[in-house]
């Protein structure tokens, strides 16, 4: 079978594996997510990444088609520690209607290649405030599995999927949340520079106190090193 | 509003981004998994012939040292990579060892080299080399390791050399003299990191 035939194939399963009852309109709120990721290094030790990230929800009195709802725009500045270890700290505004929210970004990442697949381990606080909002600080801690299709490396024009798992704690004015995120997704290596991936992430979060949400991001993504 | 902070931002981040040759040739190995019929007939014959159990994966790899073939597996707690040149003529059967199975005395030559040369060093696979084709019936197999048989090391290592971590690929002799290494160019993980 062909490398393009397999990628197709998991791609429908990314897609179509999922529980019918995702695609209902009873209780899940489905959100586009196309995201730019930029990234370059500034020098051996340092490396900045920029991400532009929009959300597309449904309307509320026609929940056929979707409006915009917020746009990311964030920086993170990472250094490298050790082999595999990056200490980043950086910034995010977000633009919702005509409010801006503010968010600045610590995070610790340690990446573990193992002979088959690569795992990351990401340990990160934010602390987001507004103009109408008070202060939340979160903190989180997310492990990513990115799997090669095709031998035990991704080499260019080749597909991989990845699968990530995250837990954030949210702290406001003596108020506690937890949000879990699981996210498979498909992705295709253009270049080692270049790649797409198409997947999905579910979020579910309010579970501690009051009615659970629910949500799925459907997200479309570029990554480029430049 | 908002229509406004994003072009400007993208053109302001994208203009201060320099390009980066470093990262254009940052792959040190390519492999592509292959079907053993694409792979030379004459190395695909004589892997077959070897007592070895389990499944034998092919791979065809592109890397700095030059194309080749080989063929991967896994049997009585070994794990084997037996490579081949692009005509199919055997090159060096390699299997997985532990530090702790080494010979003490060419632990302490490694170990003493490897302090002279990096700052900090912390194995991440060592493999015994053997390049002698009449020797790799007697190698596999249960057991320990075979040391009679004129051998290398090949170790990957997670090095520090003037406060900066890279990856190497180091050979030692069956004596522990260093012979070669090379830099191991990082593969990029963006898409891991954020």
């Amino acid at each position: 079978m062909s490398v393009l035939k397999k990628g197709i194939i998991a791609a429908c399963l990314v897609f179509l594996g999922c529980p019918s009852s995702l695609y209902a309109q009873d209780g899940v709120d489905h959100i586009v997510m196309p995201t730019i990721n930029l990234n370059t290094e500034l020098t051996a030790q340092w490396r900045v990444n920029m991400k532009v990230q929009s959300r597309f929800q449904q309307r509320t009195e026609n929940q056929d088609q979707l409006e915009h709802a917020l746009t990311d725009l964030a920086l993170i500045a990472s250094r490298k520690i050790k082999l595999s270890n990056r200490l980043g700290i950086g910034a995010m505004l977000r633009f919702r209607e005509e409010q801006q929210v503010n968010r600045l970004i610590q995070q610790y990442t340690l990446i573990r290649q193992y002979t088959a697949f690569r795992l990351s381990h990401r340990v990160a606080a934010d602390q987001t405030w507004s103009e109408r909002s008070p202060l939340e600080a979160r903190f989180r801690y997310r492990i990513l599995a990115q799997i090669p299709l095709n031998g035990h490396t991704i080499n260019s024009r080749e597909w991989y999927a990845k699968i990530g798992n995250e837990y954030l704690q949210s702290f406001t004015e003596g108020s506690y949340d937890l949000e879990l995120r699981l996210s498979p997704t498909l992705g295709f290596e253009i270049t080692d520079q270049n790649k797409i991936e198409l997947g999905l992430e579910y979020r579910l979060d309010s579970f501690v106190e009051g009615e659970s949400r629910n949500r799925i991001f459907w997200q479309l993504i570029w990554y480029a090193s430049l | 509003m908002m229509k406004l902070y994003i072009p400007i931002a993208m053109i302001i981040i994208g203009a201060s981004l320099p390009s980066n040759p470093v990262l254009a040739q940052s792959k040190f190995e390519i492999e592509h998994h292959i079907k053993a019929e694409d792979a030379p007939r004459k190395a695909v014959d004589m892997v077959n012939a070897l007592p070895l159990r389990g499944k034998i994966k092919w791979y065809y790899e592109e890397n700095l040292k030059g194309n080749s073939y080989e063929a991967k597996n896994k049997s009585d707690h070994h794990r084997y990579s037996i490579e081949f040149d692009t005509l199919g003529n055997f090159q060096d059967i390699e299997i997985d060892i532990r530090w702790n199975r080494m010979d003490t005395v060419v632990q302490s030559a490694i170990s003493a080299e490897l302090e002279q040369r990096f700052d900090f060093f912390k194995f991440r696979k060592i493999q015994i080399q053997y390049q002698d084709p009449t020797h790799v019936r007697d190698v596999i197999g249960k057991g320990p390791v075979r040391l009679a048989y004129p051998h290398r090391y090949e170790i990957v290592l997670e090095g520090k050399k003037d406060n900066f971590y890279q990856l190497y690929e180091v050979t030692f002799d069956q004596h522990g003299e260093w012979l070669k290494s090379y830099d191991i160019l990082p593969g990029n993980s963006d898409v891991l990191e954020y």
